[in-house]
Order: C-alpha cells, then sequence, then structure tokens
C-alpha cells in the first residue's frame, strides 16, 4: 500500500497573540490508500485540531507552529503541499454534525454539484448536477433525483451524513478525513453509515482518517489506530493489537470506561 | 427607550477586558457632568436667565467664556444649568421604565397565562409603532407641559412617553430571568415551603439580572438626553427661556456663520456626556460579562 | 414540496396579523387626539369659532356620543381617506399629506440607499479583518454615532460644507430631479452618518457568524471559494439576519429624517408634523404620525416577507 499522508513533528498554537497555547505536541501519523486510521482520545485531546492543522482550516486565532506535512497527491511520493489547492481533489473531509455542516439555504444537489465544479475543468452545472445525482446513489440515498432538489433540514440525520459524503467524495480524493461522522447518529444509522465508509474504502482505495471518541465504532472501522491525549499522541498501531494489549494507560483506561459503558467485552475487530 | 439600538452597543466592544478603564474613564466623564450640575454655583457666576441687551452676541472672553447669545444671556452659565435639566430628565427617563418594565416582566414571567399573552402583544404593538414619531405626535398633543412635582416645564410628557415604551427592554430581560429560574427545582422547593414570589424575584433573579439592567440604564440616560435635546431643538421639550442644549442650539443656529461656538459648545456637551455614559455602559456590561 | 404552501400560509398569517396591528395604531393614534383637555371640536375649529359651530361640529363628529362610537365613526372615516382637517389652514389633512409627501420620501430612500452603501463595504471589511484598525474604528465610531445628536451634525455638516463650498442648498426642496438630489444629500449624509456605523456593527456580527459557521467551512474544505462561495454561502445566509436588523432601523430612520427636514428646511411630512405638534394641529400630526406608522408596519411586513423568500427554513408557526 503506497503512502498517502505522512504528518511528523506537528505543533499546532491556539488563542490568538494574547492567550497563546500550544494545543498540538509532536504529533505524528500516516496513511496510506485504502487504510482506515483511527484517532481517538476525548475532547480537548487535540485530535480535531490535528485534522483542521492538515486540511488548512484551522480556526482563528490557531496556526501551525511547527512540523511536516506531506501528501501524496497524484500518485508520487508524499511531499509538502498547499492545503488550498488540495481541498477537495486530494484531501476532503466529512463533519461531524451535518445539520450545521451543510449550506441551510441550498439544495442538496446543489451543494455536491458545487463541489464538482470547483474539483473539474469546465465542468457545466447541467453536467455537474448529473453527476450530483449519480454520486447521491452511489453514497446510497433512495430517490436521488427527487432528493437533490431538497433541502438539508428536510432530510434526515443519516441521509444528510449521506450527502456529506458525497459532496467530499465529489472531487474524487484521495484522502478523506472523517471528524466524528457518527456521533450525532443515533446507533442504527451509525452502522449503515460506517458500513458505507468502509465499502467506498475498499472500492476506491481511499485512506480514510476517522476520528471519534468511541472505541466501538474505531474498532469496527480502522485497521490502525493513534490515540490521542492532552494534544499529544499516546499510542499508535494496528488496532487489534493497541486494543487489546494498550501499552499507555491512557488508553487501558479508555479501553475500561468503553467496556463499563457497554456493560460487555470490547467489540470485535475486523 | 432601550431599543435595538441600545441592544446595538451592548454587543460587547473589544473582548470584555478593559471593562473597568472604561467605566472609570466613563465615571469620571459623567463624574464631571453630575458636579456641575449639583453645584452650578462652582463654575459658573452668572444668571442664565439674565438679559443684557446691550452686550449680544459677544465673542468669549474672561467674563463670559463663551461669550453671550442673541439674547445678551452668559452662554457658559446657560450650558452649566443646562446640564440640571438634562440629567434630571435623563434619570428619571431610565429609571421610570425600568420599574415598571421589571414589574410587568416580573408578573409576566412569573404567572404566565394571559398576562403573558397581553404584555407580548402589547410589546410587539409599541415596537412597530414609530416610537420616535409618536413621542412628537404626542407632545404635540398633550397639554401636560407645565411643572410637575420636580419637573420642569415641558418636562412631563417626555418621561411619561419613555416610560410608555422604554419599559420593554427591561421587561423582556426580567420575564426571562424569572422563567429561568422558576422551573429551577430548588425554587419549586422553596415556592412549596412557602416563599413568596416576591422573595423569589429578589433572591434570584434579580443578582443576575442587575448587570445587564444597570448596562441599559445607563444607556438610556444617554438615549433620553439626546431625545429631550433633539425635542427641544424642534420646539416641543422645554419651553424658553429654560436653559437646555437643544433648545440653545436652536436659539442660535441662525448665527451659527459668525459666533459658531454658539451651536458647537451645546452639542459637544451633548456628545461627550453621551459618550461618557455610553463608556460606563459598556464597561459594566464587560465587567458583567466576564463573570 | 409541501414548503411552498407552507411559506405562502406564513405570509398569509403575517398579513393577517397586520390587520389588529394596524387597527391598534388607528386606535393609540386616536387616544392621541382624546388626551387633551378641553372641547375637541372647539381645538379644530380654533378658537375664532362660535358656540353653535363648535356645538354643530361636535355632533357631526360624534363627540357627544360615547367613545366607542367615536371610534368607529374615526374608522369610517378613516376608510374613506377623511382624516379631517387643519385646524390651522383649514385644508383637508389628506392634501397636506399629499403635499408634502415628495420631499420625504426621496429623503428616506436617498438616506437608506447612502447607509446600505456604508454600511455594507464596511462590515465586510471589518468582519473579514478582525481586530484590525478599522474593525476597532467601527466599534468606536459606532458609539458616538450613537450619541452625536443628529439635527447638530446637520447644522456643522450646512456650515462647514453647504455654505462655504455653494455645492448644496441649505433650505428647500429644488427645482426638477437634479436639484431634488442635491437638496438630499447633505441630509441624507447627515442622517447616514449616525446610522451607517450602528447598522455595519450589527451587519458584521451577522456576518462573522456565517463566516465562522461550519457549513463555510465544510465548503471550504471541498474546495468552494471565492466568489462562488461567496455568493452561495455568505450572502445567502447573511442576508436574511441582515433584512430583519434593518428593517428595526427604519423607525429611527424617519424619526431622523423628521428632524433633518426642519433642520434642512425642507417642506416634508417630517417638517409639517413638527409645525403641526409645535401649533396643536391636532388632525394634522394625527394624519401624519399615522402616515409614519403604516409605513412601519408595511416595512416590517416586508421585510418578513423577504426572509421567507430567503430561507427556506422558515414554515408556519
Amino acid at each position: 500500500m503506497s503512502a498517502l499522508l505522512e504528518v511528523e513533528g506537528l505543533c499546532v498554537d491556539a488563542g490568538g497573540r494574547r492567550a497563546r497555547r500550544r494545543v498540538v505536541q509532536d504529533a505524528a501519523l500516516t496513511v496510506s490508500a485504502g487504510e482506515c486510521v483511527g484517532v481517538v482520545g476525548e475532547s480537548g485531546s487535540g485530535k480535531s485540531m490535528t485534522m483542521r492543522a492538515i486540511i488548512g482550516l484551522l480556526p482563528r486565532g490557531a496556526r501551525v507552529a511547527a512540523g511536516d506535512l506531506r501528501f501524496a497527491s497524484g500518485g508520487d511520493d508524499p511531499a509538502p503541499y498547499d492545503a488550498v489547492r488540495v481541498r477537495g481533489r486530494g484531501i476532503a473531509m466529512v463533519f461531524q454534525e451535518p445539520m450545521t455542516a451543510l449550506n441551510p439555504t441550498r439544495r442538496v444537489g446543489d451543494l455536491v454539484a458545487d463541489a464538482v465544479i470547483v474539483n473539474g475543468s469546465r465542468v457545466r452545472r447541467s453536467a455537474a448536477r448529473r453527476r450530483a445525482v449519480t454520486m447521491l446513489e452511489e453514497v446510497g440515498v433512495p430517490d436521488p433525483e427527487g432528493r437533490a432538489r431538497a433541502f438539508p433540514h428536510e432530510l434526515s440525520g443519516g441521509l444528510r451524513q449521506r450527502v456529506m459524503i458525497a459532496i467530499a467524495l465529489a472531487g474524487n480524493p484521495r484522502l478523506v478525513i472523517c471528524d466524528e461522522p457518527t456521533t450525532a447518529l443515533d446507533v442504527t444509522v451509525q452502522d449503515q453509515i460506517l458500513g458505507l465508509l468502509d465499502g467506498l474504502r475498499r472500492e476506491r482505495g481511499l485512506g480514510l482518517l476517522f476520528v471519534t471518541h468511541d472505541l466501538g465504532v474505531v474498532a469496527q472501522i480502522s485497521q490502525r489506530l493513534v490515540v490521542m491525549q492532552g494534544g499529544q499522541v499516546v499510542e499508535s498501531g494496528d488496532t487489534a493489537d493497541v486494543l487489546e494489549h494498550p501499552r499507555h494507560p491512557y488508553t487501558a483506561a479508555l479501553r475500561r470506561a468503553a467496556a463499563e459503558l457497554e456493560g460487555a467485552p470490547p467489540v470485535e475487530v475486523r | 427607550m432601550s431599543t435595538a439600538l441600545t441592544e446595538v452597543t451592548t454587543q460587547s466592544t473589544g473582548r470584555g477586558r478593559h471593562g473597568t478603564p472604561k467605566v472609570v474613564v466613563g465615571g469620571v466623564i459623567v463624574g464631571v457632568f453630575v458636579v456641575v450640575a449639583l453645584f452650578p454655583g462652582l463654575v459658573s457666576s452668572h444668571d442664565p436667565l439674565r438679559q443684557d441687551l446691550l452686550h449680544r452676541l459677544a465673542d468669549p472672553t474672561s467674563a463670559h467664556p463663551l461669550g453671550t447669545d442673541a439674547l445678551g444671556r452668559d452662554v457658559w452659565s446657560r450650558l452649566v444649568h443646562g446640564t440640571r435639566v438634562d440629567l434630571r430628565v435623563g434619570v428619571l427617563c431610565a429609571l421610570l421604565p425600568m420599574v415598571i418594565g421589571t414589574v410587568l416582566g416580573g408578573l409576566s414571567g412569573f404567572y404566565g397565562g394571559i398576562l403573558d399573552v397581553v404584555v407580548g402583544r402589547v410589546i410587539e404593538l409599541v415596537q412597530s409603532f414609530p416610537v420616535l414619531v409618536f413621542f412628537l405626535a404626542v407632545l404635540g398633543a398633550l397639554g401636560l407641559a407645565h411643572p410637575f412635582l420636580f419637573l420642569g416645564p415641558g418636562e412631563l410628557p417626555i418621561v411619561l412617553v419613555f416610560a410608555a415604551v422604554g419599559w420593554i427592554v427591561y421587561a423582556r430581560l426580567i420575564r426571562g430571568e424569572v422563567m429561568r429560574v422558576r422551573d429551577l427545582e430548588y425554587v419549586q422547593a422553596a415556592g412549596a415551603g412557602g416563599l413568596s414570589p416576591l422573595r423569589v424575584l429578589i433572591r434570584h433573579v434579580l443578582p443576575n439580572a442587575i448587570g445587564q439592567t444597570v448596562v441599559y440604564v445607563v444607556l438610556d440616560v444617554g438615549l433620553a438626553i439626546l431625545a429631550l435635546a433633539t425635542l427641544s431643538y424642534l420646539g416641543l421639550g422645554v419651553p424658553a427661556p429654560v436653559p437646555e442644549w437643544g433648545a440653545m442650539i436652536a436659539e442660535s443656529s441662525a448665527y451659527f456663520q459668525a459666533q459658531w461656538w454658539l451651536v458647537v459648545a451645546p452639542g459637544v456637551a451633548i456628545t461627550v456626556l453621551g459618550v461618557g455614559l455610553a463608556l460606563i455602559g459598556d464597561g459594566i456590561d464587560d465587567l458583567v460579562k466576564r463573570s | 414540496m409541501s414548503s411552498s404552501r407552507g411559506r405562502f400560509a406564513f405570509v398569509g398569517s403575517r398579513l393577517l396579523q397586520c390587520v389588529p396591528l394596524l387597527l391598534a395604531v388607528t386606535l393609540l393614534v386616536f387616544l392621541i387626539s382624546k388626551v387633551t383637555p378641553g372641547n375637541p371640536a372647539r381645538t379644530i375649529l380654533g378658537p375664532k369659532a362660535t358656540a353653535d359651530q363648535v356645538a354643530a361640529l361636535s355632533h357631526q363628529l360624534g363627540y357627544d356620543r360615547g367613545p366607542v362610537v367615536q371610534y368607529l365613526r374615526f374608522l369610517a372615516r378613516l376608510g374613506h381617506g377623511d382624516l379631517g382637517a387643519s385646524a390651522r389652514t383649514g385644508q383637508p389633512v389628506t392634501g397636506v399629506i399629499r403635499d408634502n409627501l415628495a420631499p420625504t420620501v426621496w429623503l428616506v430612500a436617498a438616506t437608506a440607499l447612502v447607509t446600505i452603501a456604508v454600511a455594507v463595504p464596511l462590515a465586510w471589511a471589518a468582519a473579514t479583518h478582525r481586530d484590525g484598525w478599522l474593525d476597532h474604528l467601527l466599534r468606536t465610531s459606532s458609539v458616538v454615532a450613537l450619541f452625536l445628536p443628529t439635527f447638530w451634525l446637520g447644522l456643522i455638516l450646512i456650515r462647514f460644507v453647504a455654505l462655504p463650498t455653494g455645492w448644496f442648498p441649505v433650505a428647500g426642496f429644488g427645482h426638477g430631479v437634479a436639484g431634488h438630489l442635491r437638496s438630499v444629500v447633505l441630509p441624507a449624509v447627515t442622517l447616514a452618518l449616525g446610522l451607517a456605523p450602528v447598522v455595519a456593527r450589527s451587519l458584521r456580527t451577522s456576518m462573522i457568524d456565517v463566516l465562522e459557521s461550519e457549513y463555510v467551512v465544510a465548503a471550504r474544505s471541498v474546495g468552494v471559494r471565492g466568489a462562488r462561495l461567496f455568493r452561495w454561502y455568505v450572502v445567502r445566509n447573511a442576508l436574511s439576519p441582515a433584512i430583519s436588523l434593518l428593517a428595526v432601523q427604519i423607525g429611527f430612520l424617519l424619526f431622523g429624517v423628521v428632524v433633518l427636514e426642519v433642520t434642512f428646511d425642507i417642506p416634508g411630512l417630517g417638517s409639517e408634523l413638527v409645525t403641526a405638534a409645535v401649533g396643536k394641529d391636532l388632525l394634522v400630526t394625527q394624519g401624519i404620525t399615522l402616515v409614519f406608522a403604516v409605513t412601519v408596519v408595511v416595512v416590517n411586513l416586508l421585510a418578513d416577507v423577504l426572509q421567507i423568500a430567503l430561507d427556506p427554513r422558515v414554515r408556519t408557526s
């Protein structure tokens, strides 16, 4: 499997000029084509900031203080990249809360079409719209033509999340970052979305970076795992390995907490 | 008269870290005006009403720091005495709506039901009515321009109109707080234990609401002074010969070309006092938001 | 999709809500005239009328009947477009309104245009360069602008701009389109100077909300940027709150127009209102106030309708 993304020594500062604090310290991870890397940690562990740094969309007042970010755009080896150019066609992102991540004043089909247009060369809107319907079908939206005319608030949570995935895939990216995409969904829908993402990964050879705080989810979907705490990567490795033989006390604590919540032994790893 | 204007200004300026300096600076500015209003004799020596037709429109001298106006009256003294009128009306115009609004909002929030609906509808009505134009109309019609209690001539209609309109913001604020507090468990328990609604209001609602209320009150004083000055300029406020900043501007506007200070000085007074009040309000807002 | 029907129903209900509102407004206006002590008929006819004339008018206007009847008669007369006559000139109030309408309309339109033209770019620049010098300037100037008396500013502009340069008339409405334009420029600018900073500040906040919203970040994350982002993701969503912000200002705009018509000696509804109010000409005051009140209600209604057209999420409550 060829390497897609290499992150080394990433340090991110937040808080602007006056309240500067380091929120990510020396983070490192790699993602290869066709593999899903899970990123777990509780809120404030720095996982979202790391993802934002990778895609170049850090919030106001935050900046990359140090580190190497390399991405393999176009089948070469990973190299430093311009986030603005790479967004959409190289790296894309799926967000947690589809109600707030979809433009409420725009029809769903147009949202996908927008992503198609900005990532293709000279695509006409009519062609983009047709492509959008195709994409909606691919992500499992029933009645894609009808649904394409709907506004985000008219769709269920699961459908909205599928739309977001369609938007992310519209530019044919090689790496998709998923920032807690199933947290806001209920369990049955969650399973469907996870299945969808896993399928897409296998069919298209996508690299997936899957951020979550739910160990059960990460066990289901990822092959490798990175554990973050307090802005640092405290453990990483194969998912099965890390979960069954945690080396870092934090990972062990996470596992215990998950087991307590579930009231059952940890979920089987595929 | 806190309407959308007040709500706009209370969006914090800066990041809320400058609360104390703002209050201090604003307090000093306003303090100067208050002292001048309370002790006019300290800074001015002439009778603001005394006319001296032989020395009209005189240039500023040491005896008359701002010269004299069209009727030979000392402008500086009129400016100083005008402070009393404006501050008196301003404070009243801010306090009265606050009291009314707090009571109505408290009752409405606590008892809900039909009272709540009625109050809500009244709010809607007053909000859509062009309030300020309403001022003019009512003031034109009301024959209440005579002195009343401690109010000077022409001041009562203004106070009444402000009271009729300005209570809304306070009512909304208090109502929100009351409803929020009413549903807290320990308050319900206290109520079951015999605590009267008034005690609830004082103990639980006021501490939270008082910061925001003070901000609105301070801003209202400024807006009331502005309204009074404008209305007096138009001829609908205090009657001549009472010294009032807006009226002074109106009286001297014909002479603006040569004796420009006659118009500029009262305007500066209005603006500076207003900005001082705004600073205090903004500063308190910052402090409240921080805690 | 059911949303279209839902939207029409919403507009319909808003229109219906206007009716009791307008009724209440007329009631308020009616009550104004009732509050004055003394005989209203005498006030209308003036001090020179004889007792017989006063009694006749009283009967005709229904002042000798109960208040409810009087209000109903008032409404009926309103319906016929009869707003009474001026106590000073005897001219029908509707005529007074018609004669003075044009300059006010020009002034309101000019002020609205200038305010929007200034406030929108200002707000955008401040929102996209947060904590920059423009942002700070906007924040401080909006406070000062609030407390700067409009009429005073107008006088200053007359003294230091109109008089020395001679470009703008210091009084009157002028002749022809060019004359009208020149005479409303200075008052419109005066009023805009007071309104624009406040409006810009509110706009800035709603623009920031949109710029920092997750859907903008999400759109950018797939490569949407530039003009496309601005038009479909930012403006579309910032427009709705902006409209309600602007609609709220209408009351202050009208008041400012009234004040400035007096300051700049423009013969419009505003200066007529003040003259009538000072002269205790009740019916004219009442009539013009009614016009302004209706304007505000209509503007708010239009703003609501516009918002519905723009935002697909709004439905019947």
